[in-house]
C-alpha cells in the first residue's frame, strides 16, 4: 500500500522536480542546503498526500508546504534573527554554486539580502513562473501586497547589485 | 547601475540554469526517508504488541510455577540430586570443549609468533613494503618470506621507477566506462551543440597579421577529468598499459608545487566524482595527443560501421584557430567578453596575485559586504569563498561562439606553425599554450598576452586542453 502511494507521489513529482528545485535553491541560497528543504518538503507532502484534492494542484501544494516550513523555521529562529542575517553572507551553498554561472551565483547572493517576503515573491514570480494571484494565495496575502513586494523587491535588488559596477575594469587594477 | 533589462536577462538565465541534483537522487533520498517514517510508525505498533505479549507470557509462566510449587512436595529432593549430577556432567563436557578450542586457537598464535620472529631475524635494513602488499592481499595469499620486505635501496629505486599499481576496474566500472565513451563519441559524431561550437571559416587581421582559417568545430569547455579518465580506463580495458603510463596525469605535482596543504587536490582532483566536470590538468602534450587519436579512432569506427562520413581528425587547435574562436575574428583582442561591466573575478578564473578587488558595499545601507575568501589562490576561490582552485568548465559566461573559459582556468595547448614547406603548407609545429590559466595574473590571461609555456610538453598544473574537429586534411 505504502509503496503504491510512494510511486503515485513520485509520478506526480518527477515532472515538476526541476522547477521545484530551482525555487528551493534560490529561496534558501546562503542560508541552508536547498536539498534539505526539498527533502523535508517532500516528506511532509507525502505525509499529507491523502489531503491533496486534485493532481493539478500538486505543484502549488509543494510550494505551499515549503513556504510554511521556511516561515516556521524563521519563527523558531527569531531570537537569533540579527546574527543569522549577518551570517547569511558567509554561509555558502556548495552544491549549488559549483554548478552555477558566476552571474547567477551573484544574483542569488543579492536575493539573499532582500526581505523574506520580497525575496519569496520575486523568486516565485520571476524564476518559478507563478502568477501574482497564485503567489497571493501561496503567501496568504492580497494581490496588491504581492505587487508591492515585487516592485520594491526589484528596486532593492537593483540597488544591491549596483555595487558590481564599482568592479569595473579600470577601478580594480592595482598597478 | 544595473537596469531593468539586465535584471530580466539575469532572471531568464536563472530560470534556465541547469539544476544540480538529478531526479533519481532526490527520489532515492525520498524513498529512504519515507520508508523510515513508515517503519517508525509500524515499529511503534510492533513494540506495543510485543509488550502485551510479554505480560501475558509472564502471567502464564507465573501461574504454572505456582501450581508446580504447590504440587511438587516430596519429589523435590530426588530432583535436586539429578540436577547436581547433570551440572557435573555438563561442567566436564564444557571443560573438554574449552581445551579443544584453546588447542585450535594455539595454532594461529604460534604462526603469528613465527612471523614476528622471522621479521626480527631479517637484516635491519629490510623494511616492510606496504606499498606492494595490502592487508587484504596478506589475508588472501599465502605468505612468503620475500613478501615481507625489500631492501631500502630496492624500494627507493622502485619508487623512482614508479612501479605503478594499475587500478583494477570492476565490471560495473567497465560498463560505465563503455557507456561514457559511447556518449562522448555520439556527441562528437553529432557535433552536439552542447559540447561543440561551430566556428565558421573566415579571414581577419590580428595584431596586424592576416589570418585565414577554415571552418571547424571547437569544444565549448576544456576536456574534463571525466572525459580524460574515460580515455585512460579504456586504455586499461584494452590492456594498453604502456600507453596508460604515458598518458596518466602526474597528480603529485599538486603537493610538489603547492605543498602538503593541497594533498586533498592530489588525492581527489582527478579521481574524485565531485571533480568530474573540472578541466583535466597535469597531463603531458603526448597524453593529450593520444586522447585526440583515441577519440578520432573511436568515432570513425562507429562512422565506418554505419557507413557515414569519417571525421578528418580531432586534435589540439592551431594557434590561429584558437585566436579566431577566442577573439571572435579579432573583435575582442584582450578579453573575450569585451568591455562589459562585471568585474574580472566574475568573468574568469585566474590568480589573485596582484589583483585587488574593491570591497563591495550595500548601496542601501552603505555597509561593506562580507565577500570573498581572504587567502584564495584564484578568483574562483575568492568568489566562492572556499579553498577552490579550478572552476568547472562551463562556470563562467561564454563568448559569442559559446566557448567558455577561453581566458584563465587552464592554459590551453595549441600548435604553433613555425615553418612552411615549398608548397606553402605548414611543415613544422611547435608546442604552445593560449589564454593562460589559474596560476596566471589578469594581464597574463589576456588573449593577446605572451605565451609563458612556449615549448612546454611535460605535465603542468596550469595546462590543460580542448579539442577541435577539422574537416579538411590539414594534418
Amino acid at each position: 500500500m505504502s509503496k503504491a502511494k510512494q510511486q503515485k507521489f513520485l509520478d506526480l513529482y518527477e515532472p515538476i522536480h526541476d522547477r521545484f528545485e530551482r525555487f528551493c535553491k534560490a529561496r534558501v541560497y546562503g542560508n541552508m542546503e536547498f536539498q534539505d528543504l526539498v527533502n523535508e518538503t517532500l516528506l511532509v507532502a507525502f505525509d499529507k498526500f491523502d489531503t491533496l484534492k486534485s493532481k493539478q494542484a500538486f505543484l502549488a501544494f509543494l510550494f505551499g508546504i515549503s513556504i510554511r516550513i521556511l516561515s516556521n523555521n524563521n519563527r523558531k529562529k527569531k531570537e537569533n534573527y540579527l546574527q543569522s542575517e549577518e551570517k547569511s553572507h558567509d554561509i555558502e551553498d556548495n552544491s549549488a554554486k559549483t554548478e552555477m554561472d558566476a552571474e547567477i551565483h551573484f544574483l542569488y547572493k543579492a536575493l539573499g539580502q532582500l526581505k523574506e517576503t520580497q525575496r519569496e515573491s520575486i523568486i516565485l514570480f520571476e524564476i518559478s513562473g507563478f502568477s501574482i494571484k497564485e503567489i497571493a494565495k501561496l503567501q496568504d496575502t492580497t494581490i496588491s501586497a504581492v505587487k508591492l513586494r515585487l516592485k520594491r523587491g526589484r528596486k532593492n535588488l537593483m540597488e544591491i547589485m549596483t555595487f558590481e559596477s564599482t568592479f569595473k575594469r579600470g577601478e580594480i587594477y592595482s598597478d | 547601475m544595473i537596469d531593468q533589462n539586465k535584471l530580466d536577462a539575469l532572471f531568464v538565465k536563472a530560470k534556465k540554469a541547469p539544476h544540480t541534483s538529478v531526479f533519481n537522487k532526490t527520489k532515492e533520498q525520498f524513498l529512504i526517508a519515507s520508508s523510515d517514517n513508515v517503519d517508525k510508525t509500524t515499529s511503534k505498533k510492533d513494540h506495543f504488541i510485543t509488550f502485551n505479549k510479554g505480560i501475558i507470557m509472564l502471567i502464564i509462566a507465573g501461574t504454572i510455577a505456582l501450581t508446580s510449587f504447590l504440587m511438587s512436595g516430596d519429589i523435590e529432593e530426588t530432583k535436586t540430586e539429578s540436577i547436581i549430577q547433570t551440572q557435573v556432567e555438563l561442567k566436564s563436557e564444557i571443560g573438554e570443549e574449552t581445551t579443544q578450542i584453546e588447542r585450535k586457537n594455539e595454532a594461529p598464535k604460534s604462526r603469528n609468533i613465527a612471523i614476528v620472529a622471522f621479521s626480527a631475524d631479517e637484516d635491519v635494513s629490510v623494511i616492510p613494503d606496504f606499498v606492494s602488499i595490502s592487508i587484504s592481499d596478506l589475508l588472501k595469499k599465502e605468505i612468503k618470506p620475500s613478501d615481507f620486505g625489500v631492501k631500502r635501496k630496492e624500494l627507493a629505486t622502485r619508487q623512482q621507477n614508479s612501479e605503478f599499481v594499475f587500478p583494477k576496474l570492476t565490471k560495473e566500472e567497465i560498463s560505465d566506462n563503455h557507456l561514457q565513451k559511447k556518449k562522448m563519441i555520439k556527441a562528437l559524431n553529432k557535433k552536439d551543440s552542447k559540447v561543440y561550437s561551430y566556428i565558421p571559416a573566415g579571414s581577419f587581421t590580428y595584431q596586424s597579421e592576416p589570418i585565414s582559417v577554415a571552418a571547424f568545430h571547437m569544444q565549448r569547455a576544456e576536456v574534463t577529468n571525466l572525459e580524460y579518465k574515460t580515455f585512460l580506463f579504456d586504455l586499461l580495458i584494452q590492456d594498453k598499459k604502456a600507453d596508460f603510463l604515458v598518458a596518466k596525469p602526474k597528480q603529485e605535482l599538486w603537493t610538489e608545487e603547492l605543498g602538503e596543504e593541497y594533498r586533498f587536490m592530489q588525492d581527489d582532483y582527478f579521481s574524485g566524482e565531485e571533480y568530474e566536470d573540472y578541466p583535466v590538468n597535469n597531463i603531458s602534450r603526448k597524453g593529450a595527443e593520444m586522447y585526440c587519436v583515441w577519440i578520432t579512432r573511436g568515432a570513425n569506427k562507429i562512422n565506418k560501421e554505419n557507413g557515414k562520413m569519417l571525421i578528418n581528425d580531432v586534435r589540439i587547435p592551431m594557434r590561429s584557430e584558437w585566436i579566431k574562436a577566442a577573439t571572435v575574428e579579432g573583435k575582442f583582442p584582450e578579453y573575450y567578453w569585451g568591455d562589459s561591466s562585471p568585474a574580472l573575478c566574475f568573468r574568469a578564473n585566474f590568480s589573485m596575485k596582484g589583483y585587488e578587488p574593491s570591497i563591495p558595499t550595500n548601496n542601501r545601507t552603505g555597509e561593506e559586504i562580507s565577500f570573498g575568501h581572504p587567502n584564495a589562490l584564484t578568483t574562483w576561490g575568492y568568489i566562492s569563498g572556499e579553498q577552490k582552485i579550478l572552476a568547472k568548465g562551463k562556470l563562467y559566461s561564454s563568448n559569442e561562439y559559446e566557448l567558455h573559459n577561453m581566458c584563465g582556468n587552464v592554459a590551453e595547448m595549441v600548435y604553433e606553425s613555425i615553418g612552411l614547406n615549398d608548397l606553402g603548407i605548414r611543415s613544422q609545429l611547435e608546442s604552445g599554450t593560449a589564454g593562460g590559466g589559474w596560476m596566471n595574473t589578469y594581464e597574463e590571461i589576456k588573449l593577446n598576452a605572451e605565451d609563458l609555456y612556449q615549448g612546454v610538453e611535460d605535465e603542468h598544473l596550469n595546462i590543460g586542453f580542448r579539442v577541435v574537429i577539422t574537416y579538411t586534411g590539414s594534418n
